[in-house]
């Protein structure tokens, strides 16, 4: 209650200071007037009245200040002349205050903007209802090959038995084809449970959600438009629930509408779902044993991860081991974790990154502070001398540079806003369902945490520093500033050292981020990208169900596609099997006369199926034997080419040609291996190459999702206007999933390592200018310190380069210790740094003494410039100047 | 000043609260002065008041809320700041005068029981 209104009476002061000063001296007027008109009455005489009265009352000043103490907030009050007295001698130096209120303003912009990826990415809440609780889980199942997905059977028994999930809901992802509206698109859409929407907390707008019957096989021709294809392709039709529409040739009928800004819980913007639709019965007999890819259960209150996993663990022990007997394991993580585990590393790299560069910037006002302070020694310790306490001092300098931190904390976050839009350009995160890069309360507290930490980096040390006032000497002292000047250049050039040990940390990540990418874009790929148009075409339509019409489909496409203007080579190939490609070999087969039982152990290859002039327009080499020719007809004896890597791994210093080789099932025949070809980049650019067995496309079963490529100078724009014109011509139903040049689909492919080296690169662009002019600046600063002493030295018969070499010693003294810990913190980092390298060990020599001797050599340039101009100065001027 | 009683003792610290507390709800409103010299005399000038230090603590009394002060015309026909004792300040009186009884009166007690030393056990 009182320290209430004590509080309030403190705060009205504030505004009436002036009133309460005047009453206060009318007030101790009127007590001396009255004691002293007392003491006269008491028979002293005028003087001595007054005298007694004054002693009585005891030191006026005194009184005043514990009464002005008391009368509002001391330290409001004194924080407001600091201020106003900084703003002044900020603004005295306009160019200091817009250098170093920039560099940090920049620093902290950085930063921000990377958090605000972060942020937006890996520590937002994803956008469903309570999603702490959401789990993703996956049997792993091992046999001869290791696949991470859940065969139905046995998530539809995990879902009845459990005892600590709420719910679960399985979903996969397909590619439908639309006709009957407009012309036929292709949409990516998904087979989910019904319990799937009311497990992630999501209402239709329209409409309902899928009822549980069908989740049934025969039931489950129903279908929920996404919001957006509901806005595009059906003009935001209020009265679209109940129209059928076709999908792959079958009828579906909308019962609803996803709500606008819905995420699908995975990596693909899906436009459509439909039902799972199994034949569960069948599946609880395990007589059919399709695959769920993604399952996800919400935890119910009070269980922890821990004993959900024990008890899908008892519910899995308890269940028949399917027939091919597998090792079945189990694997279950946060929903959010399964979403965005990759991004977290990278996103933690770039963040400390950031933090470096401001880090850096940090430093190099410091030392423009110092060096600043340095020549305001005698203002100092003339304050000192008045009484300033050093407390105090320290508390003046460091509101200015609060001051100083505030400008620039704004400025920083306007630029990491303004950097939103490059970022989400440069950003592979566009493709995980991204919208924008929210500003949010966490990214503001972060930008103004960061401001504040960095006005106490920056502000600290010199504030500390130079109100070490040695009085007599700095008062005495006539032009030469003396404010414990060697202890401050000690600090100085200690603060140079830890920048360009920083610099060389960021350089050396970025040299090592920037090699890795370029193996993994551009060596040993194993195929030439230029002049390379890929397109892709998904014959999932009620027409090509059998296999013959597919067939003839892909042999006429392949024939019209030869012949289309400025296509020099055609071939066709499954559309998975096309660099850069994205998941494992997976399939087995067996090799003649060695014993590989069906379902024992097998060895594991990629089987892509290939026309003849496929190896021709990659420019794979050929290594041994023949490549396919036209004759590999269906008549033909099958044959297959190998690639170095099945060679290497199943044919140990065997020659493989004439070998038979069996791909699948034993109703396969034998097939016989003509060539060897070399290796390429199949199972993504950072996987090394697998085996794999090329099959003649005629030999096998025609692909549903059918893959061209073509060899072409022109443009894939243009090709793509043509090949399109030409399928619709050939099936105006059958769309085309996607064409684009062969460079297009690799940088795509790789647009997270991308991301990270381009940022990496720029932030170590910036440490390095930001930090050379900090060590040229300090550099600058001693030489300054020491032009008499250099003077003198050239007095007494110094050469030039003796000086310029004293100066250049003085440099080694601050870059070797720089770049010795620069080492010991990239050796500390870089473990950090592996889990996103590929091909370059993180400890790569020539990258660190490259990168060192180039810092090194940078650096001495830094401290080049000072020497020479100490050197030209003349020493007569400056010995006279005393 | 001619001859200072032989022991004055200083105001104890936070006593002077009480002490002003205890002036104007006695006497009524009065100025800083009055209150000054009515506490001198009262105590029969034992009581050594830094007569200055009254002013910072009554603007703290004034700021908890225990005094009002008005400006008004003193005795003498000047003008002079009037402090009066409020509700909240008889209230505080109250509290503190039986603090201070009580306190006493321990160290009363505590005086009494225990019996005198000889000189030379004292250390």
């Amino acid at each position: 209650m009182s320290w209430r209104s004590v509080f309030a009476a403190r705060f009205r002061g504030l505004f009436i200071k002036g009133n309460l000063e005047r009453e206060l001296d009318d007030e101790i007027r009127f007590h001396l007037d009255m004691q002293a008109e007392d003491n006269r009455r008491a028979g002293m005489d005028l003087a001595e009245a007054r005298y007694a009265a004054m002693r009585s009352f005891g030191l006026v000043e005194p009184v005043k200040e514990s009464y002005r103490e008391r009368r509002t907030f001391a330290l409001v009050e004194t924080a407001v002349r600091d201020m106003l007295h900084g703003a002044r001698s900020l603004g005295r130096l306009p160019g200091f205050t817009i250098a170093a209120g920039l560099s940090l303003a920049l620093g902290i912009g950085v930063t921000t903007a990377i958090f605000t990826v972060l942020n937006a990415v890996a520590l937002r809440p994803l956008p469903y209802a309570d999603a702490d609780r959401l789990f993703w889980m996956t049997q792993i199942l091992k046999k001869s090959s290791t696949d991470e997905v859940t065969l139905t059977g046995y998530f539809l028994e995990w879902r009845r038995q459990n005892q600590t999930f709420t719910d679960l809901a399985g979903y996969n992802y397909q590619t439908s084809i639309l006709t009957g509206r407009d012309e036929a698109t292709e949409l990516r859409t998904a087979k989910v449970s019904a319990s799937l929407l009311p497990l992630l907390g999501v209402q239709p707008v329209l409409g309902r959600n899928f009822l549980k019957r069908e989740d049934y096989k025969g039931f489950d021709h129903v279908a929920i438009l996404g919001n957006a294809l509901w806005q595009q392709r059906f003009g935001a039709n209020p009265k679209i629930v109940g129209q059928a529409i076709t999908l792959d040739g079958s009828p579906f009928t909308i019962v609803g509408v996803l709500p606008p800004g819905f995420m699908f819980p995975g990596s693909d913007h899906v436009q459509l779902i439909t039902p799972l639709g199994k034949d569960e019965a069948a599946e609880l007999r395990h007589e059919v044993g399709s695959v769920i890819f993604n399952v996800i259960g919400r935890l119910k209150p009070g269980v922890t991860l821990e004993q959900a996993k024990a008890d899908l663990a008892v519910i899995q022990s308890r269940l028949p081991v399917p027939a091919f007997h597998p090792t079945i394991t189990l694997k279950i993580l946060p929903l959010r974790a399964h979403l965005l585990g990759d991004v977290k590393a990278a996103g933690i790299i770039l963040v400390a990154a950031a933090g470096f560069v401001l880090l850096i910037a940090c430093a190099n006002v410091s030392n423009l502070l110092l060096t600043r302070w340095m020549q305001r020694g005698r203002e100092l310790a003339i304050r000192a001398a008045l009484g300033g306490s050093r407390a105090r001092l320290v508390c003046q300098l460091l509101t200015e540079n609060a001051l100083l931190g505030v400008l620039a904390c704004f400025a920083g976050i306007a630029l990491a806003f303004c950097a939103r839009r490059p970022m989400i350009a440069l950003s592979p995160y566009h493709l995980s369902g991204l919208q924008g890069l929210p500003f949010d309360a966490h990214v503001l507290g972060f930008a103004v945490a960061l401001g504040l930490l960095t006005t106490l980096l920056f502000g600290l040390l010199p504030a500390f520093r130079v109100t070490k006032v040695e009085l007599a000497e700095a008062i005495k002292a006539g032009e030469a500033p003396v404010v414990s000047g060697r202890g401050s250049l000690g600090v100085l050039s200690a603060i140079a050292a830890a920048e360009i040990a920083i610099i060389l940390v960021l350089s050396t990540g970025a040299g090592l981020m920037l090699q890795s990418f370029w193996k993994m874009r551009y060596v040993s790929l194993g195929f030439r990208p230029d002049h390379l148009v890929v397109a892709t075409l998904n014959l999932s339509g009620s027409a090509y169900r059998e296999e013959a019409p597919r067939s003839a489909f892909i042999q006429e496409l392949l024939e019209r596609t030869q012949s289309l203007p400025g296509v020099e080579l055609a071939a066709v190939t499954n559309a998975a099997e096309i660099p850069p490609g994205d998941f494992h070999a997976t399939n087995t087969f067996a090799i003649e006369r060695r014993n590989q039982p069906l379902g024992g152990v097998r060895p594991i290859a990629r089987y892509p199926a290939v026309s003849a002039a496929y190896f021709a327009i990659l420019g794979i080499p050929l290594l041994q034997g023949r490549l396919f020719q036209d004759s590999d007809g269906v008549k033909a004896p099958p044959v297959v080419v190998v690639n170095r890597a099945l060679v290497h791994r199943y044919f140990d210093r065997e020659n493989p040609i004439g070998k038979r080789v069996r791909t699948g099932g034993d109703d396969q025949p034998w097939r016989t291996i003509a060539g060897v070809v070399e290796d390429v980049k199949t199972s993504g650019l950072t996987s090394a190459p697998e085996p794999t067995i090329y099959l003649p496309y005629r030999q096998t079963d025609a692909p549903a999702e059918v893959g061209l490529v073509m060899r072409s100078p022109l443009e894939a724009g243009i090709v793509a206007a043509e090949l399109r014109k030409s399928i619709a011509s050939l099936d105006a139903s059958q769309p085309v999933s996607s064409v684009q040049a062969m460079g297009e689909r690799l940088s795509e492919s790789v647009s997270g390592p991308r991301f990270t080296t381009v940022l990496l690169f720029a932030f170590a662009g910036l440490a390095i200018v930001l930090g050379l002019i900090g060590v040229y600046g300090v550099m600058g600063c001693r030489v300054r310190w020491q032009l008499r002493e250099l003077a003198v030295r050239q007095a007494l018969g110094a050469q030039q380069q003796d000086v310029i070499w004293h100066v250049l010693r003085q440099g080694f003294a601050i870059i070797l210790p720089g770049l010795a810990a620069g080492l010991l913190g990239t050796i500390a980092l870089s473990r950090l740094l592996s889990s996103v390298l590929y091909g370059i060990s993180a400890y790569d020599p020539p990258t660190f003494v490259m990168v060192a001797t180039g810092m090194a050599g940078v650096a001495l340039l830094a401290c080049w410039v000072p020497a020479m101009r100490a050197a030209r100065s003349d020493p007569l001027q400056l010995l006279r100047h005393d | 000043m001619k001859n200072e009683p032989a022991e004055r003792a200083d105001v104890l610290q936070g006593t002077l609260i009480l002490l002003v507390l205890r002036t104007l709800d006695a006497l009524g409103p009065l100025h800083g002065y009055g209150i000054a010299r009515r506490i001198e005399q009262i105590s029969g000038d034992l009581l050594q008041l830094n007569q200055g230090t009254l002013y910072p603590c009554l603007l703290r009394m004034e700021q908890e809320g225990w005094v009002a002060s008005k400006w008004g015309a003193s005795e003498k026909n000047r003008k002079a700041k009037f402090y009066s004792i409020t509700a909240p300040g008889r209230r505080q009186l109250a509290k503190e005068t039986k603090d201070w009884q009580r306190m006493s009166s321990t160290i009363d007690r505590f005086l009494e029981a225990i019996p005198d030393l000889p000189a030379g056990d004292v250390s």
